[in-house]
Parts: C-alpha cells; sequence; structure tokens
C-alpha cells in the first residue's frame, strides 16, 4: 500500500477554525488524526497555527509533541521558530528536534515579519537545521507572499548545499494568478538542486505537471495547508486528476517523496 | 436521494494546457461528460476557455453549442463575448441564446482590456442579458483584478433588480473584502468558489448573508471538478445538510431557471 503524507498541516488553536466546524476552533492531535483517517491519509507534517506566535509556539509545540508519541508516524513534527527571537528559537529547535522528534523547521516570514534577503537572521536557523540534519520549509501568507520568494530559498539553499529546502506552496504560483512566481519557481529550483516544493495551497494542476516535467517528480510534495484548506482535495487532485502521472509517480507526489526527504520507515 | 451536484464555472474547448492532466484536446461534450461521471458532477455551466480570445471565442462556442445539443441537462453554456465588438457582441449573445440555448453571458475584463466600471461600454451586451433572462457572469480576483472588482459587478446588479448576477471567484485574490457589502447591496448578486479553495472564507459569507447565494465553481478541468462539492460536503461543517444542498447545487439550478424551464416545457 502506498503512503499517503501531507506536508503541510497545522495543528493548535485558531478561532477562526470554528468556521469549519472545529469545535472552539481548537485542533488537538486526537482530532487531527481523526481528520487524517476521514481523508484517508497516514500522516502529515504539522506545524502550529500562526496564532500561537502569542508564546512562540511554546503551546502547540508541546501539544504536537504529545501528538507525535501518541500517534507515532502519523503526527509528525514541524517546529516553528521566530527568528528574531534568536538563542531562545535556537534552543527551541534543538530541542524539539533532539529530544521530542520533530523533523523539520519551518521558516514562516509572517511571524517576524522578515524577508528571507535577511540572511543574518535567517542563517543561523538554517545552519542549525542543517547540523541537525532537518530539511526547511520556507512560507509566507497570501500578503507577504513577496517576503519569501522561490529566488530567496535558492540563494539560501546555495549556500547550504548539504540541507533540503522546501519552497511552500509553489512560490505561491498557480493560485488563481495571485502575483507570486510561477516563472520563478523552475529556474530557481534548477539553480538549487537542493530545494523541493509542495503544493498547499495550489490547485492548478497544469502548473504541478509542468513544474514535475521540468525539475522531476521526486522534488514535488503533496502538501494541503490544512485545516485551512481541506486536507482530502490534494489527494484527490494527485491520484485521481494528474493524469498524465504514472501510479508510481502519483504514489511519490502523494507521500514517498516526503518519506525519502523525512527518513520515515517504509 | 442525493441532490445533484452542478459546476457554475468551467471551460470547454480547445486548450493545450489540459493535455498536461491527461485530459483529451480539445476537450469536447463527451470528454466532458466522462470527467463529470467520474468526479460526482451532474451538470455544468461551461465557457470558452481565454486561449480562444483572438478568435472571438467562436470555435470552442461552437463546441460548447453542440455539447449543449448532445447533453440536455448536464452541459450549459456560457457565452463568452468581448464588449468591444459592439452590436456584433450583443448579435453573438442573442444567437448563442435563443438558437443555441446558452444559459449566461461570461464577463472577463482581460479579454478586451476594458473595466467593469466602464458602464457605457458594458451597457448594451448588459441590457441584452437582462431581456434574454440569462445568468450574468462577470470575472474578479487575479492579476487584472483592480478592473474587475466585485463592489463594480454591485453597481450594476443594483441597476438590474430582476437579472441574477454571478461573481466568479468571490473576489479572491485581493477583493474579498468587498464580497459582503457587495452581496447584501445587491440581493441578485451572488458568488461563485472557482479556485478559492477556502472554507472559512464561504462560511463567512453564508453566515452573513445566506447559503443562497453562493454556488460551487471548479474552473475545471483548470481545477479538478470534483475537489469544490468534496470541499462543501466533507469540510464545511457548520453548514446543515439543506445549506450544502443549497451550494453544491440547489443554488444552480434556482439561478438558471432549470425548474422554471421545465414546468414552462410542461406548460405548453
Amino acid at each position: 500500500m502506498p503512503v499517503i503524507l501531507d506536508a503541510h498541516s497545522y495543528m493548535g488553536s485558531d478561532l477562526q477554525w470554528a468556521q469549519l466546524g472545529i469545535r472552539s476552533g481548537r485542533l488537538d492531535a486526537d482530532a487531527f488524526v481523526r481528520m487524517l483517517d476521514g481523508a484517508g491519509i497516514d500522516g502529515a507534517l504539522v506545524a502550529p497555527s500562526g496564532t500561537g506566535i502569542a508564546d512562540d509556539f511554546k503551546g502547540d509545540l508541546d501539544r504536537i509533541a504529545d501528538g507525535m508519541k501518541r500517534h507515532p508516524g502519523r503526527v509528525i513534527g514541524l517546529c516553528r521558530v521566530r527568528p528574531r527571537k534568536r538563542l531562545a528559537a535556537l534552543a527551541s529547535l534543538k530541542l524539539r528536534v533532539a529530544d521530542q522528534g520533530f523533523k523539520a523547521l519551518l521558516l514562516h516570514t509572517s511571524d517576524d515579519e522578515y524577508t528571507l534577503k535577511d540572511r543574518a537572521l535567517v542563517d543561523p536557523l538554517v545552519e542549525a537545521a542543517g547540523n541537525l540534519g532537518i530539511p526547511v520549509i520556507l512560507d509566507a501568507e497570501d500578503q507577504s507572499w513577496a517576503s519569501c520568494l522561490p529566488s530567496m530559498v535558492a540563494d539560501i539553499a546555495v549556500d547550504f548545499p548539504t540541507t533540503t529546502f522546501v519552497i511552500a506552496r509553489m512560490g505561491f504560483g498557480g493560485v488563481n494568478g495571485w502575483p507570486g512566481s510561477p516563472q520563478e519557481l523552475v529556474p530557481a529550483m534548477k539553480r538549487a538542486p537542493n530545494t523541493v516544493t509542495e503544493t498547499g495551497s495550489v490547485f492548478l494542476s497544469k502548473f504541478i505537471q509542468d513544474t514535475i516535467e521540468a525539475v522531476g517528480v521526486e522534488r514535488v510534495l503533496m502538501g494541503s495547508n490544512a485545516p485551512y484548506m481541506p486536507i482530502e482535495l490534494p489527494k484527490v487532485m494527485i491520484l485521481k486528476h494528474l493524469n498524465k502521472l504514472g501510479q508510481r509517480e502519483k504514489e511519490m507526489v502523494a507521500g514517498g517523496n516526503l518519506a525519502r526527504l523525512l527518513n520515515l520507515p517504509s | 436521494m442525493a441532490s445533484l451536484v452542478y459546476d457554475a464555472h468551467a471551460y470547454l474547448g480547445n486548450s493545450p494546457g489540459w493535455a498536461q492532466m491527461g485530459l483529451p484536446v480539445p476537450l469536447d461534450g463527451d470528454g466532458w461528460v466522462q470527467m463529470m461521471d467520474r468526479s460526482g458532477v451532474h451538470g455544468a455551466l461551461v465557457a470558452p476557455p481565454g486561449v480562444g480570445r483572438e478568435q472571438f471565442f467562436r470555435p470552442d462556442m461552437d463546441r460548447i453549442a453542440a455539447a449543449i445539443k448532445k447533453y440536455p441537462g448536464r452541459i450549459f453554456g456560457m457565452c463568452r463575448v468581448r464588449p468591444r465588438s459592439g452590436r456584433e457582441a450583443v448579435d453573438e449573445l442573442r444567437r448563442r441564446v435563443e438558437e443555441q440555448g446558452f444559459s449566461a453571458l461570461k464577463m472577463n475584463s482581460l479579454d478586451d482590456s476594458y473595466r467593469f466600471d466602464d458602464r457605457k461600454l458594458l451597457e448594451p451586451i448588459i441590457e441584452a442579458g437582462a431581456r434574454l433572462g440569462i445568468l450574468l457572469y462577470f470575472h474578479t480576483g487575479d492579476r487584472h483584478g483592480e478592473t474587475c472588482q466585485p463592489k463594480m459587478i454591485g453597481d450594476i446588479a443594483v441597476d438590474y433588480p430582476e437579472t441574477n448576477f454571478n461573481i466568479g471567484h468571490v473576489g479572491y485574490p485581493g477583493y474579498t473584502d468587498q464580497i459582503i457589502p457587495t452581496l447584501k447591496r445587491a440581493p441578485n448578486a451572488h458568488v461563485e468558489t472557482a479556485g478559492v479553495f477556502l472554507p472559512i472564507l464561504l462560511q463567512n459569507v453564508v453566515d452573513e448573508v445566506g447559503a443562497t447565494r453562493i454556488l460551487i465553481g471548479s474552473n475545471g478541468p483548470n481545477s479538478a471538478i470534483e475537489l469544490p462539492p468534496v470541499m462543501v460536503n466533507r469540510y464545511m461543517n457548520k453548514l446543515i445538510p439543506e445549506e450544502k444542498a443549497l451550494i453544491t447545487g440547489g443554488n444552480f439550478r434556482r439561478v438558471l431557471k432549470l425548474d422554471g424551464r421545465a414546468a414552462d416545457r410542461r406548460s405548453r
């Protein structure tokens, strides 16, 4: 059976989630796993939601750590930190990875209103992630996409060639014409062979297929941006509607590539 | 019996990029019905894709006309016109609706480099659409979103209170904040969800103006047509089943007057 894994999701609290029928907007590990079960997804790389910034994501990272213990292989921790917290951010990353088994670092430029060009801020965390042997996911929000362009990710990636970097949401390309970087994604990925990308928020099938053909199927991961977006949709899109791909290629995008990247047991 | 699912925004015709999804190109009525059957969708309102702009969309509108004829009740046509062609655009709309059974008008400001607040340019085609009693669909959001803002559609809709308007893409991205004020101001305006997989945004719209004002759309086959009903039925869990049924199909039947048409036919 192929493994189905989501490379981009969130847990914790966000009052907006009540609008989805999530009670009190609180999504804990048990509820998250029920959501995975309902969608036929084996596991997900899950980060604290942005609302956790008030306590530097500590409360939600603790909840994720607990979820990883109770649902091993299904809740996969994605450590989110605030670069402007400097030494505290580095300490949090080391603790979460070395002691609790988190598998990747999320740098979200909206968290501290920075850009990936601010290398003095970003590089220490990237270097630490490299030393810990984990990939780095670089993301932004709709309104701050310009702070996290694929070219900026590539600039960092070429300087840390042994670390894998994930360009979240395909660099915001393909989101109903959102002014991101569909033209920029492929050149950036070609320039930095240690980059991959994930499909969160992207539902333009042609854009995904074009990217796969340009950079290779092993460099595209399925992501959902759940629960802000329904966790099941990328799986349906990839497995049923990206029909230029063969079955084996679909399975790589839908989970195999992430399992390989995170060294998960097959 | 489960209610039927209808897609309020999709494309049929000759768009070479669709081969990237393993679809036949051109995608005709047969291909579309097969795709709907695979996806649990009963019917779709389809327009010619943008690549046909130079030919005024006519070859693809001919394909749509053939599909309407072959698959009544499953394929519905949107007539896409370029308003700068003036009288020709109006005549084309009338012919497609009266002779070929098209059900709606589609306007995208990118097609002729115009703006939705250019009322002098748009008035003849809107008036013709209103007289024909069809749904008037307007694209919003996107890179050219400044030219096609939801509030501009609201301004038109209040002047044609008997006509149904559909605001494509819920103003996403960039203009979603105009949606609720526009829908409140123009009770004959609706939104459709193509490309918008943001259930929180859609639930906010339902909470403010009710479930009768949203129709699912897919942008298919650019995005998979199966996704919007999955989103509404399985991930918008504040909605009651009746509201889900309205959004996934009931509202489509109402704004396209499908039940009225059937009744009309029976009474003749």
